[in-house]
């Protein structure tokens, strides 16, 4: 839009500079032949008033005005391209700063926007690693609590034959059945009743 | 004395098990024969041959003359009674026990639980104290490991008591 703008106005001052010319040399001319009648006429009504060297003198006069004029306007259309270049370069500068900050300032923003969802990501990664670590915690705890619940309810129950095994191991050699005469007759009277119940009843 | 019941046998704790009513048996039996054979032939006196100790103590503390037939046909329908009807209990011990041990367990059993207990001695060495009983339909557990499993809140008293 801004190219096309500065297009016109280059276009719009070539044509005021190229009519202003053309409107020159075409009254140069109409004065030209001003000349002539006026001289055919003072060859008509008065001879040789207006001899050859006031001709040439005319036409000089003339070329030099023309010269002059041309000159005049060479200067203000230098002038006005001089402004018009200045003004252009202003312009395209103020636009182009207007531009470059707008990018700038939509860049920042794309920046901060990204930092801030990078910033939100990374807080949810840690809060959810956080979360996954304490109840890896928990798993971990519930599991060494259960492991060592049931080492220790294994052991309880088997605790019996580990003891019985070690005492035999360290002392099966010296017990002598007449030693546990009185202990198995203490069992047997302990239970007397169900083996007598059982003689009787059984088949 | 002609004895006639069965509750009159008096089972001498030298008579274990089974195999010590069917060695009686067959020694009764030997005896029968010999002394019908004698009978047969007219023998006049008829001697009772030697018997084993066994049979001696048997004959001690039923008190029965095994020359007369009517006690020896008593005696074997006894011996067959016995090895049919009478209650019979196994145990097992980790080392094979001697006979006054068996002797005084097997009183134990018929004085308190029935006067004609047979008793089967097994061999089980895991149970390093204390013995298996097994009856009829039961399994009784009186083994050292068993009786201290059956304590073992104490145990595990002493244990965490210690520290453990």
């Amino acid at each position: 839009m801004t190219l096309w703008q500065l297009i016109l106005i280059v276009g719009a001052l070539l044509s005021t500079t190229a009519a202003f010319i053309w409107n020159t040399l075409h009254t140069g001319g109409a004065k030209k032949r001003d000349a002539v009648d006026i001289e055919k006429a003072a060859e008509d009504d008065v001879e040789h008033i207006f001899n050859d060297t006031f001709r040439e003198e005319l036409r000089n006069r003339g070329r030099l005005h023309f010269e002059k004029i041309i000159s005049e306007n060479a200067m203000f259309l230098q002038q006005d391209l001089r402004l018009t270049t200045s003004q252009l370069n202003d312009y395209m500068k103020s636009e182009i700063t207007r531009n470059l900050e707008e990018e700038f300032q939509k860049y920042e923003q794309s920046i901060n926007d990204a930092k801030q969802l990078a910033i939100e990501s990374i807080q949810k990664t840690n809060t959810a690693i956080d979360e996954q670590r304490a109840l890896l915690g928990q798993e971990v705890q519930k599991q060494i609590t259960a492991e060592k619940e049931q080492l220790i309810s294994r052991f309880e129950q088997n605790m019996a034959d580990i003891i019985n095994h070690y005492v035999l191991g360290a002392i099966g050699n010296q017990i002598d059945l007449n030693d546990q005469l009185e202990f198995i007759l203490a069992d047997l009277e302990a239970n007397k009743e169900a083996i007598a119940e059982d003689l009787r009843h059984g088949a | 004395m002609e004895p006639s019941q069965t509750q009159q046998f008096l089972l001498p704790v030298s008579v274990v098990g089974l195999v010590d009513l069917g060695r009686l048996a067959r020694e009764l039996e030997l005896l029968d024969a010999v002394l019908h054979e004698a009978t047969l032939r007219g023998d006049i006196e008829v001697k009772v041959p030697k018997t084993s100790h066994l049979m001696d103590q048997l004959i001690e503390a039923t008190r029965v003359d095994l020359a007369q037939p009517k006690h020896r046909e008593w005696l074997a329908s006894t011996l067959a009674i016995l090895k049919q009807q009478a209650p019979r209990v196994h145990m097992s011990f980790s080392a094979d026990p001697s006979p006054q041990f068996v002797a005084k367990v097997l009183q134990w059993f018929r004085t308190e639980i029935h006067p004609y207990v047979l008793l089967t001695i097994g061999l089980q060495p895991s149970i390093g104290a204390g013995c298996m009983l097994r009856t009829t339909n039961k399994y009784f557990d009186l083994s050292l490991a068993k009786n201290m499993s059956k304590h073992t809140d104490i145990l595990m008293q002493k244990l965490r008591g210690q520290g453990v």
